[in-house]
């Protein structure tokens, strides 16, 4: 677009010129042979009575009234386009400016992953809701509970400020998270087996479901040090 | 310009085979493919999961980067029958439907088969052919028929083109319109192997001592035809349908995408996924499983805005946006 602005700008400029220049140098060009004296407009003829008339009687042109019109229509375009450049820039300032100032204000809004650079506290929140994600699984249907349960580790990533993107799936951010406080690999990958079967497939989703997921549930917070026989 | 086959259009009816069955045996695919195209199991995957939704696949890469011996390769493992028909400026439809020919001992009109008729087809530099020849194979591929002369032939089941287009050297090539790049489920790229890919590339040439590949055939048209049915019976969560259908819709209102995707690349996403799942050994389709085939699905789908064709905006980083702004579906749905 500003391409686009800039370009019929030049334009605009090349004809301006073009147009306060003159007809002669346009039409005619600079004259180099001295004996050539035809296409000079002549001014030196009497005056005649059609003061109006733009042509004279031997076809030269005499537009000066006209080009001015024209120069002054241009330069009024230009003065527009100037005008309307002005303030586009200035309003894309102020809205760039507003951004910077929100954005400064709020600080850590857009959380992203690197925030999490101390996983400490991410570890601690775990251990401060493990044994509240383990009844959560002890409960209800199979299926609903290893859902809640796993959907449980975004709830504790939100409160360290880490919440999940909304384009980001549950699982791709838990794992990321679960990998950050370097959770037993093996047991989170269990435990996620367990939660998309349940979350997106008509399986039956029994008894022994729920107890593989218990047992990789326990496996992940003895990895991260929660539980009996954690070190 | 056409190499010779032969295959009955009748099929005999695929005997059932559970989605465990059809993913160990679209892995054993994949695994002998890789013998002879080096270190491409993504792009592959892709491709596999394309035809698994009986879908096309369009091919679009540099010279020499493996798009006729991968499809040669599939079509051996695959073990269906194979064509190959180089698509050039003077092909006409009849060229590759088939024509009627005049039978002097019989005194009659016969149908001769063109190279439509087989498993799967490779239409290689399908923009190098006038529009004419290629709606005549596009047609073929959306009907699954031939019509000539008015008399309907049915083309053999599974029936799949893999078609390929050179990114550079436009001159005298004729572009496929959007309408007609909407025919093909997928746009898939093999892009450069790695500096390692390469060296084992070399290496396995000089080891064997021939140019051809030997691979061993996996399954066949019957088989195939399973494992098509077996696809068919994954489950798409509604949150996950629903996925599909924002992504293919926010195409639509990216500032970039002067057209965006038709409902075919919603319907498209579904069912490559379905595909795509099967292949990694699930039933059930995740949404991890459409971001997978989404770009492959929708690029080709999309038209950017003619101003910005100076710009690095382009089909792929539409999808791309938009994979970083539709939200996926959650673990809990919010009641």
């Amino acid at each position: 677009m500003a391409l686009t602005v800039l370009a019929v700008g030049v334009m605009l400029l090349m004809v301006m010129l073009a147009a306060r220049s003159g007809p002669q140098r346009i039409f005619a060009g600079p004259l180099h042979d001295p004996n050539f004296r035809a296409v000079t407009p002549s001014y030196s003829l009497p005056p005649t009575p059609q003061v109006g008339n733009r042509h004279g009687g031997n076809g030269v042109i005499h537009g000066d009234a006209f080009f001015r019109i024209v120069g002054i229509l241009l330069v009024a375009a230009f003065a527009a386009l100037l005008c309307w450049l002005v303030y586009h820039g200035v309003r894309r300032l102020h809205e760039a400016l507003r951004t910077y100032r929100r954005r400064s204000k709020k600080g850590s809004e857009p959380v992203d992953f690197e925030v999490l650079d101390d996983p400490l506290e991410l570890r601690e929140e775990l251990r401060r809701g493990a044994d509240e994600q383990l009844e959560l699984l002890l409960g209800g249907t199979p299926r609903n509970a290893i859902v809640a349960c796993w959907d449980r580790f975004e709830d504790y990533a939100e409160r360290v400020d880490a919440s999940r993107k909304y384009w980001e799936t549950s699982s791709e951010f838990t794992l990321r998270l679960l990998d950050l406080v370097s959770a037993d690999p093996a047991a989170v990958s269990r435990l996620e087996a367990l939660y998309r079967e349940a979350r997106f497939s008509d399986h039956d989703i029994d008894e022994d479901r729920r107890q593989a997921a218990v047992e990789a549930l326990r496996a992940i917070h003895l990895s991260l040090g929660i539980g009996a026989g954690a070190p | 310009m056409t190499q010779p086959m032969s295959q009955p259009t009748s099929q005999p009816a695929a005997s059932p085979i559970s989605v465990t069955e059809a993913s160990e045996r679209a892995r054993a695919v994949l695994d002998e493919v890789e013998k002879a195209v080096v270190g491409k199991r993504l792009p592959l995957t892709l491709v596999l999961s394309a035809v698994l939704a009986k879908g096309h696949v369009l091919l679009e890469d540099f010279p020499g980067l493996g798009k006729t011996l991968a499809a040669r390769s599939l079509a051996r493992v695959l073990g269906l029958d194979f064509a190959r028909v180089q698509f050039t400026p003077d092909l006409l439809p009849a060229d590759i439907t088939g024509s009627f020919l005049y039978n002097q001992k019989d005194g009659n009109f016969e149908f001769r088969r063109g190279p439509l008729f087989t498993g799967l087809l490779l239409a290689d530099e399908i923009n190098r052919t006038p529009p004419k020849t290629q709606s005549a194979l596009l047609e073929a591929m959306q009907e699954h028929q031939v019509t000539v002369e008015g008399e309907t032939f049915p083309l053999p089941a599974p029936f799949h083109v893999l078609a390929t287009a050179n990114p550079i050297e436009y001159e005298g090539t004729y572009p496929l319109p959007e309408a007609q790049l909407d025919r093909f489920l997928m746009r898939v790229s093999f892009g450069y192997p790695t500096t390692q890919e390469e060296h084992d590339v070399v290496t396995r040439r000089l080891a064997r001592q021939q140019e051809d590949v030997e691979l061993d055939q996996v399954t066949d048209a019957s088989g195939l035809r399973a494992m098509q049915a077996a696809v068919e019976t994954v489950t798409l969560d509604e949150s996950v349908a629903r996925y599909c259908v924002d992504l293919a819709t926010a195409t639509r209102d990216h500032k970039d995408v002067l057209t965006g995707s038709s409902p075919r690349g919603s319907l498209g996403l579904a069912l490559a996924a379905r595909g795509f799942a099967v292949i990694r050994g699930r039933d059930y389709v995740i949404p991890e499983d459409v971001k997978a085939v989404s770009r492959a699905v929708l690029s080709h789908r999309i038209t950017v805005k003619p101003e910005l064709w100076m710009t690095q905006a382009s089909g792929p980083r539409v999808v791309d946006a938009v994979l970083a702004e539709v939200p996926t579906p959650r673990a809990l749905e919010p009641s």
